[in-house]
This record gives C-alpha cells, structure tokens and sequence, in this order.
C-alpha cells in the first residue's frame, strides 16, 4: 500500500514576517545566552569539585629518612584528609593528616594539627637524587576519587651512602 | 506580494514590496535554521559537556532541556501553531498507526531474530519495566523530532507556491534532513545511529502523511523497548549516547 501524502499543513508565515522574525531570533539569542552561561556555571562547579584549589598543603621535611608536612581543606577543617606518598611517582604509603607537630612552623590561615608523617626506614632508595610527592585523597561526583598534589613539583631530596 | 494565509486580521500587517518580503521570507528561514541548530546544539550540550560533569543534583542537567522547550513552545506560539496543528490530537491516530504497522512488524521481525540469533532475548523484567516509560520518552522526542525539527527543516526547504515535483522532493529532503539529525544526536552509539536513522525516516514519513504525535511516540515506545529486550548487549551498549557511551553501564 502506498500511502499519498496528505499535505501536511504548513504554517506560512504572514505579512509582518519581519517582526516574527525578530522576535524569534530574539528568544533564540535568549535561549543560547542561557545556555552558555549555565554551562560555564556547570563547569565552574565542576572544576572545584573535582580539583577543589581550597586544598592547602606543603612538605616541610624530606630526607632519606622521612617525609613530613601537612594538609588541610579551609572549608572543611575538621575533615583529617588522608594522603599518599609517591616517591618517584610510585606509591609507598598512606596516612591521615591527622597529628599535631609543633615543629612545624604555624603560617597564617593553618592548623598545626593537620599534619603528616611518613618514615622511610625500609624503602628500598637507591644512592641519588629522589623526588617526593605527597597526594590527598579527594572525593569527586560520581563516587570517584582523584589524587591531588599538595606542591607543585614534589620536594627533592638525596640518599647516600 | 505573496498572500499569505494567517489567522490575524489582515489590518494588524503591514504592507510590504514584494523584494522586502522575499527578504524577510528569507531572513525568517534563516532564523528558523538557527532554531533548529539551537535544538540540536542543547542535545549535543547535555550529552558532551553536562553529562561529563556528573552532576551530583542530575536535575540540573535538564536546565538545557528545558529552555530549549521553553524557546520551541514560544516559537509555535509566535507562529500561531496549535497543539492540534502539530499533532497532539486523536485525529489521524488510527491511520498513523495503519501506516506503522507493517514497518513496525518487519522492524520487530528483523530485531527479535538478530536477538534469537545472538541469545539475547529478554522478554522479562526488562520488557516490564520499559514498557510504561518508554511511550512517554518517545512522546517527548517526536514532539522535539516531528513537530519541531521536521516541521521547521520543511519550512526552510519548501517554497510555498513550487511546482508539485519539486515541493514533494523537498519534502523528501526534509524527511531525510530530520532523520540524519535525530541519528547525529544518538552519536557514537553506532548501532543506535543507524536504527535511529531508518526509524526516524519512517516516523517523518508518517508524520507527513498522519501527523499525530501519540501514534508515533506509542510505536517510539514499543520499538525501543522491542530493540532493549532483543539486541545483545555488547551492541547497544546500554542504548547510551555522547560521553555516558565511553563509560561501562552494566544496563
């Protein structure tokens, strides 16, 4: 069966097509702007979420016999974070930020216990140059859970002989 | 001057040359492209950029949707298109439907024998559950597919006061323009591209012919949960699109 078409009504425009179509590209122009502006918002939100730039960290101690330091969330200052040692980006410990070390020198805006410790008694370090990261644990949306770095570039530190 | 029906009184229009109203016939057509560039550009937004987010409050991510229907119910209001006119009415429902009927039998034939094949019939708990949600989704995306998006490419691509042959190859265009967009958004579910593309070709077809929303969003609605309970797994991927599609669903 072959079905003929059955004219589908088209709404010509009228006289005055000029209006409506200002009118139309308005709300167009309304709707994209709206949009941009959610998404960049979405974004935005996103990025603190999955990255947090509150996180505040530093290590103040590294040698070849440990890594000290601390970490904390500003907007969370009861949270104890927990984090991770990297040395020479592979994994060697985790702890909580969770003790109090008055060898730390207080800066303005921390507390001094949220710090870390880590001891490398045992590590396997050869002679030279090492590089140490410290990460904490984030949560993300969608159950995830990201390593972020409390310093740019880690600390460097030497073992010898 | 070209006489226009409308169903404003003539005295609420000015009168135009008939240049200036080529020109804002034409101005208006490219506005109308705009619209349905902005519709596709919310599908790809919410899929690509919004779903990557993972919103913990996923309400959010119908913000788009949802001004995207605003911008499309006060462009049938602007154009004095009633809900009857774009087909949300009992009128054509049964020969819709008759002309559903064999491409929905062969449609159904082909996909329950791929899932016979590949031992992936699940006529159970699946074919339950959907079978409630689905016409009211497919509703929704032939309200988007058919009495937007055809409607406005037919708009653009059919002169009014053609020749017969060249207005029902334009029509032909449009079917065709409707369908390869409504398979864009479905992007990269390449299984679920394709079946979108046929079904949206056939759907526009219908329209054009019985344009009645509740037939096609009821043969939306069977069709997909017939394909969710027939198609292996492996190929459907969880009927996923944009970002989701990269992300392992046990569906």
């Amino acid at each position: 069966m072959i079905a003929k078409p059955y004219k589908l009504a088209l709404v010509q425009p009228a006289a005055g097509e000029v209006r409506l179509a200002t009118r139309l590209l308005r709300a167009v122009l309304v709707k994209l702007f709206a949009e941009i502006l959610f998404v960049c918002a979405v974004v935005s939100f996103a990025a603190f979420a999955y990255f947090n730039p509150a996180l505040r960290g530093e290590i103040e101690v590294v040698n070849s016999e440990r890594v000290e330091g601390w970490a904390y969330n500003p907007l969370a200052t009861d949270e104890r974070l927990e984090v991770q040692l990297f040395i020479d980006d592979r994994f060697v410990a985790a702890t909580r930020a969770d003790r109090q070390h008055d060898g730390l020198v207080a800066r303005a805006g921390r507390q001094v216990d949220h710090c870390f410790s880590f001891t490398l008694a045992g590590q396997p370090l050869s002679t030279g140059r090492h590089r140490a990261q410290v990460y904490v644990v984030h949560g993300t949306p969608g159950s995830s859970r990201t390593l972020l770095p409390i310093t740019k570039r880690g600390r460097l530190f030497e073992v010898k002989n | 001057m070209r006489v226009l029906e409308s169903k404003r009184p003539a005295k609420d229009y000015p009168v135009v040359a008939k240049e200036a109203a080529d020109a804002a016939h034409l101005s208006l057509r490219a506005v109308t492209a705009l619209e349905v560039a902005s519709v596709i550009i919310t599908v790809l937004v919410t899929a690509w950029a919004i779903a990557p987010m993972q919103l913990n409050n996923r309400w959010l991510a119908s913000v788009p949707a949802l001004l995207a229907f605003g911008m499309m119910i006060n462009s049938h209001r602007l154009r004095g298109e009633t809900p009857r006119e774009l087909g949300f009415t009992t009128r054509y429902f049964g020969r819709a439907l008759l002309l559903l009927l064999a491409p929905m039998l062969i449609g159904s034939a082909i996909l329950i024998g791929i899932g016979y094949l590949a031992g992936s019939l699940q006529f159970s708990y699946r074919f339950t559950g959907f079978r409630s949600f689905l016409p009211l989704w497919g509703l929704m995306q032939q309200y988007v597919l058919q009495a937007f998006i055809y409607r406005r490419l037919k708009f653009i691509l059919v002169e009014g006061q053609a020749p017969e042959g060249e207005r029902v190859w334009r029509t032909r265009l449009a079917i065709f323009g409707a369908a390869v967009l409504f398979a864009i958004v479905h992007a990269p579910n390449l299984a679920l591209m394709v079946l979108t593309l046929i079904s949206g070709l056939i759907w526009s077809w219908v329209y054009e012919r019985a344009p009645n929303l509740f037939a096609l969003g009821l043969s939306h609605g069977v069709m997909s949960t017939i394909a969710v309970s027939s198609l292996p797994a492996w190929l459907l991927q969880s009927m996923s699109v944009g970002y989701k599609h990269f992300i392992y669903q046990n569906f």
